[in-house]
């Protein structure tokens, strides 16, 4: 067997920490090119920790594509359409990048992501997340500082809501996200192309003469709203799903119960009864009338159950007459078949103050319902 | 004689509209003003629907068909204050699409109150439609017992109930109050359905 010389090995050694480390641990290699090459690559700024924790573990094409529609899934911004508008707005961003749509654009002329680490690189991060900012420029071959590219995204009232400078770190020509500094001379210091040769009041003097007030107020100050910042700003969006759970209207009302539920009006929402009302010594007394097999019936220990709820108001002058009663009532499910009794309820006598009095019936079974207002005279 | 009874009986029974092409669905809807997290804020409460279908095999006859449902209220959607517009518009879609789902599912739970059937020609000289014949109502009473009544235009009445809220003195909206001359059936939500369970 012929020895690998050292030689080969201590280069290989070397190469290997050039190439890109897989994300995912144990996937094949149609798995790596699906999910890590067409996905991860372009929209990894978009994935929470917990999907990265996740995305690691596939090994499969199937869990792969498993994977992105439950991702997709959760940032669809409108489900009620068929399109996924998030999935839509951010691949045409990715194709944006790769159409090197920013080398024509007039603040930008002859930028090219490529050329900035692609979609690893600061800038493909930030279109990726961002999309095409409001205004952008550049400043470039300067011999004071280096170069130094700004993208402005405003806010709905057209304030600055993030101003990202991008800078050739060391002079390197690739552009790199620029932190605001508490202090600017360590800004202009840090931009200054010369350090040696070169004062940052110089630096401050050369921006300021040629009118880039922009690009110094980027160097100590990255919004106009004080609650943002350059991390916040690359975070990862909160999902729509999230976004969802956390802002869902509570909703009050429930439909009536099929479980458990023996025998059933045949109704969906009404329970068919009969209201009337006597007046006797300057008193009314109103009745609902229900017949059994009106009611919803569950059965427990072998007797059938159901529960009536009535609510009585009545308005007679400024008074005002509140009667709230639950019923339970028991029976057999021979008896309510084969005789369907006949259950009245009678209010508490109601003293007429006036000549006239309002009423208000409600009577509720198993969410079924049904109503009554009069006026009595 | 008994083909005279057969015939009132056949013309008072509900009308059959299966087949018929359905034109538009409205969903009876009660908005009423209330304080949420200090901010004052609309919520809604849905107590049934009503839908109009067409003949499509006799131009210009309509049906109106109004139905109830267990009344649901939809509480106000709580956005975090940390929400940016677009994070806004999302949670209204979603909240939207929920409400639509949850209308939907309670048209398949509901009971059928009222019927309006009419069928109205083109007036060749004005081009306007007009109504051609009676126009026939039909309305459940509280009993589950049908009413039924023929005549000129609509007999039908409707009125927004109010009454005084339980929380404050301000009366708020709900439900409606279909009559037909004595009879009524009313679409309405429990107070208690405002906020609690009863």
């Amino acid at each position: 067997m012929r020895k690998i010389s050292p030689l080969i090995m201590f280069f290989l050694f070397l190469t290997s920490g050039c190439t890109k480390k897989a994300t995912l641990k144990y996937a094949g290699l149609e798995a790596i090119q699906a999910c890590e090459e067409n996905f991860y690559k372009k929209y990894h700024m978009f994935i929470s920790k917990e999907e990265e924790n996740e995305f690691k573990e596939i090994k499969t094409p199937t869990e792969c594509q498993n994977f992105l529609n439950k991702f997709w899934s959760k940032r669809d911004s409108d489900p009620a359409t068929e399109e996924n508008e998030f999935k839509t707005l951010l691949q045409q961003r990715a194709l944006d990048i790769e159409q090197e749509i920013l080398s024509n654009n007039p603040g930008s002329a002859g930028f090219s992501f490529k050329n900035n680490r692609g979609f690893d690189g600061d800038p493909a991060r930030v279109y990726m997340l961002h999309g095409l900012p409001h205004y952008m420029e550049t400043v470039e071959n300067n011999p004071k500082h280096v170069d130094l590219m700004l993208w402005l995204y405003l806010d709905e009232r057209s304030k600055h809501k993030f101003r990202f400078l991008f800078y050739h770190r060391n002079d390197h020509p690739t552009y790199v996200l620029f932190r605001p500094v508490f202090y600017i001379t360590q800004a202009l210091e840090e931009i200054n192309k010369n350090p040696t040769f070169t004062h940052p009041d110089d630096v401050y003097n050369e921006l300021s003469q040629t009118g880039k007030y922009l690009f110094i107020l980027s160097l100590v100050e990255f919004s106009d709203d004080p609650s943002l910042n350059v991390d916040k700003a690359l975070a990862a969006p909160r999902s729509a799903a999230e976004i969802a759970k956390n802002s869902a209207p509570k909703t009050i009302g429930e439909l009536p119960k099929k479980e458990g539920i023996v025998l059933s009006n045949r109704r969906n929402a009404l329970i068919p009864a009969e209201f009337n009302y006597e007046i006797l010594d300057n008193q009314l007394t109103l009745k609902i009338t229900v017949e059994s097999k009106n009611l919803d019936w569950t059965l427990k220990n072998e007797i059938m159950e159901s529960e009536w709820f009535v609510k009585i108001i009545a308005w007679s002058g400024e008074k005002k007459h509140t009667e709230e009663k639950i019923i339970d009532l028991k029976s057999t499910k021979e008896t309510i078949e084969k005789e369907n009794p006949v259950f009245v309820f009678n209010s508490e006598p109601v003293e007429l103050y006036k000549e006239s009095i309002r009423i208000s019936v409600y009577i509720k079974n198993n969410n079924k319902y049904n109503a009554w207002i009069e006026k009595i005279k | 004689m008994n083909t005279l009874i057969i015939a009132v009986l056949l013309m008072q029974a509900v009308p059959k509209i299966e087949g018929w092409k359905e034109i538009i669905t409205t969903h009876y809807e009660l908005k009423n003003p209330v304080t949420f997290e200090q901010k004052n804020v609309t919520i809604s409460s849905f107590v049934g629907f009503r839908k109009v279908y067409e003949n499509p095999n006799l131009n210009g006859e309509f049906v109106l068909v109004v139905s109830k449902y267990s009344p649901i209220t939809f509480g106000p959607q709580t956005a975090g204050i940390d929400f940016t517009l677009s994070e806004m518009q999302v949670a209204t879609n979603y909240s939207q699409k929920e409400k639509q789902e949850k209308l939907a599912e309670r048209i398949t739970f509901s009971d059928t109150i009222l019927f309006v059937r009419w069928h109205e020609i083109e007036d060749p000289k004005t081009k306007e439609k007009v109504l051609q014949g009676s126009t026939e109502n039909w309305l459940m009473g509280p009993d589950g017992k049908w009413v039924f009544e023929s005549s000129a235009a609509s007999a039908i009445k409707v009125e927004l109930l109010s009454e005084p809220a339980v929380s404050k003195g301000q009366n708020i909206l709900t439900g409606f109050k279909f009559s037909l001359g004595k009879n009524y059936h009313i679409l309405k939500f429990d107070q208690s359905q405002f906020g609690g369970t009863k």
